[in-house]
Order: C-alpha cells, then structure tokens, then sequence
C-alpha cells in the first residue's frame, strides 16, 4: 500500500474543488446579494418611507 | 447541494415562530426559517443570510447611526404606552401608573421616575412654602415621549420662570396613551394630593375606547425584545407588522364609556372642591376627540382652553396628530422633538400666565 504522490506540490483533487482556492462563484454571488440588499435600502429611503409614518396609534 | 429533505429540517422554523411568540422579535422567525433552509438547501441559505444581515442591517445604521449596532440602545426601544415600565394603578379608574424609581433610557433618552411613579424629580407631597404648583397632564406629546425630562417644554416653562417669588413648580403626572377618563382619574386621585394650585389637562389625549390593547385591571406586558425586531420590516411595512394588532385587534368605539363633555365636567368639579385652577392646553392638535364638544363643555364651566404649536399641525404629515416638522424624536416615531418643546414652552408660558394659572409676576 502506498500513498499517491504529490506533483509539484500540488494538493490532491477533491469533490468540493481544490481546498486552497476560493470558490470566486459563491463570493461573487455574494457580493451581488449585498448590492440588492444595499440597493433596497436606499430605495425604501428614497421612495418608501416618510418621516415618522409609522407609529402606534396612540399618544 | 441539495440535500434530502429530513423529518427534523422544519424545526428551526419551530422554534422560530416560538421565539416570535415569546419576544414579538421578528428575527427569530427569519433565523428559523433560515435554518430549515440551511438543512434543505444550504447554499440558497447563505444568500438569504447575507442579504438579510445586509438590509437589516443597512436599516439599522440608516435609522440610528452607530446606536442601531447597540443593544442597550435598542432596547430603550420599549412600547412607551401600553407597556412593560406601567404597573396597575391604585385607582382602578387610572388603569396604570409608572412604575417608581425606574433610573434608565427610554427611547435613547434617559427616563427617571419619582418614588410617586412621576417622570419628574422627586417631589415631597405637602408644597414647600411660597411655591405654586402646577399639576400637568397628558399624554406622549405631554409625557413627552423620546425627549429628555430636561427638555420637556414643562421643564423650560418651569426653567423660565425660574428666580421668581413664588416658586413655580410644573409637576409632571403624565403617561402615554392616557386618554380623557384617565386624565380625569390622575387628577383626583394622583395631582390633587400634592397641593396643587392649578392644574393644565394636555391634548392630544388617547381616544376612549372600550377595547384597546390593555386589561383592566391592568396586566403589563413583557418588555419589548426590540434588538430582535426587524426594522427593516417595520421600515418597509410600519404597523401591518405589529403583529399584536392583528391578534388583538383595537377598537375605536368609545361605547359605554363616559362622554368626554361629562369628564370635562368632573375636572371642573374636582378643580371647584380643590379650590384649583384648571386649564385645557391643546399642543399642535387635539385629536381623537370633538374639539368642539370639549370648547362647549369647557367653556360651559368656565375652563380655559389654550392652544399652542398650531404652526406645527398640518395634514397627511407624520404624526396621527398631523405634526408636521422634522424635528421627531427618531424615525418610525413622530412625536415632538426638543426643538418644538422649546416652542411649546415660549408659547405656553405666557398663556398660563393670561389665563392665572400661574402667579404674575410681583
């Protein structure tokens, strides 16, 4: 028995992808997903909301 | 990667919604139904994490600046009116009184109660000698919410009078939310006692309603878990979010209770055996009650009836008052800010001093 040799360093090939590398879709995605959120917020600001337009009902 | 559905993957949503029902915190549902994602589809999971951190907490620092990252600012965020720093009154009439000695921030803003259960300083019962009292009542615009004790136009009509022979003293026995009854009730059975020489019932006052949000006797609620809240719901949504409306839904049918004309007449029947001076002082507007039923029937018994801020009333502004000025005590509550009770006191000062409720200068 023996154990697969590595080549030039490389780190072996597994099913998620190589262990060293950064997965660029997943943080890619990513920083889309905060764009929109950042994105909404400014919207509600600018179009959703007025001052103080809600409050309980009460005094 | 998809993974295969499994008979435990719905109970993080469990006990989110457990988590809402406990604390009102919106974010505990958002965080289960996160987590029975992340169970199904852990990817897919992850973006709803990101943008949910991103708008919530986007909102946050949008509404509050570096305090909406606080807790203990956050926190201060109670239900001001019908909540959990108001305990049973002793009269069952005034339905809740402040709880005493509470030393701690309401609303960003630092809230002291007295041993009587006042927002106010500590006061001896029996008036000190050559010192006018002056009884105050209200609601959240006289309370007033989310500015501090120091602020309150009160506070300045009292500060402005300061150095004259005899003492003023402008005694707070405000809460939120208290509607006409109530006031009714303060005055007989909380101002009076403190040797008053005359006493200013504030409007805007709650409505009478039969059914609103409270049991009386009263039962006060949990405290309000407000860092779990999503304002960023509460931003895009407001009041369709609070869920307690949808469970316990208010009315505005004032049926069975009191008319407001008669409770005007028990304050003057209070003020006549009292030997009291008494005045109705409408800040900005007076809503939720006839004005004119409340003019007739005050000035049937001889009760002036001052207004003050009127420049600040307006419609469709934020306020349900129509209090319209920028100067709110924070986004998502319109209640007057300190540079309007700064107004309210320039105005309401020489007023009070028309209409004798306070000692003309010698």
């Amino acid at each position: 028995m023996g154990y697969a040799p590595l080549v030039d360093g490389a780190a072996p090939e597994t099913p998620e992808g190589p262990p060293d590398g950064l997965d660029r879709g997943l943080l890619w995605r990513t920083l889309a997903v905060i764009a929109v959120g950042a994105v909404l917020v400014g919207l509600l600001h600018l179009f959703g909301w007025t001052p103080g337009r809600f409050v309980y009902q009460v005094f | 990667m998809r993974r295969p559905s499994r008979w435990w993957t719905p109970a993080p949503l469990l006990l989110g919604v457990v988590g809402l029902a406990l604390t009102r915190g919106e974010l505990f549902l958002i965080a289960g139904l996160l987590g029975s994602v992340a169970l199904w589809r852990p990817r897919l999971a992850w973006y709803g994490l990101v943008l949910v951190l991103t708008v919530e907490l986007g909102t946050r620092i949008s509404l509050f600046g570096v305090n909406g990252l606080r807790w203990s600012k956050l926190q201060s965020l109670q239900d001001v009116g019908i909540g959990a720093l108001l305990e049973p009154a002793r009269d069952p009439e005034m339905i809740w009184e402040w709880r005493p000695h509470l030393d701690r921030e309401l609303e960003f803003v630092p809230f002291r109660t007295n041993s009587h259960g006042m927002v106010d300083d500590e006061l001896p019962l029996a008036k000190p000698d050559d010192t006018w009292r002056v009884g105050v009542l209200g609601a959240s615009f006289t309370l007033p919410q989310g500015v501090a004790h120091e602020d309150a136009f009160h506070t300045l009509v009292e500060d402005e009078l300061a150095g004259r022979s005899p003492r003023v003293e402008l005694l707070n026995f405000s809460t939120a939310a208290m509607d006409l009854r109530q006031a009714v009730a303060h005055a007989r059975h909380k101002a009076v006692p403190f040797d008053l020489d005359a006493l200013v019932v504030c409007f805007p006052l709650s409505g009478l309603r039969e059914e609103w949000r409270y049991s009386e006797p009263y039962e006060p609620p949990l405290p309000d878990q407000a860092f779990f809240s999503s304002f960023f719901i509460r931003f895009a949504f407001g009041p369709l979010t609070d869920l307690r409306e949808l469970w316990d839904p208010k009315s505005d049918d004032d049926v069975g209770l009191r008319p407001s004309a008669a409770l005007v007449g028990d304050l003057a029947q209070i003020a006549k055996e009292h030997d009291v001076r008494v005045a109705i002082v409408v800040l900005i507007r007076m809503v939720s009650y006839d004005r004119a039923e409340i003019e007739r029937a005050a000035a049937q018994h001889g009760i002036p009836v001052i207004a003050v801020g009127e420049e600040f009333a307006g419609d469709g502004c934020a306020h349900p008052s129509g209090l319209c000025t920028p100067d709110i005590i924070y986004p998502l509550n319109a209640h007057p800010g300190p540079l309007t009770q700064a107004v309210l006191a320039e105005q309401l000062t020489p007023a009070l001093l028309r209409e004798g409720l306070l000692p003309r200068s010698p």
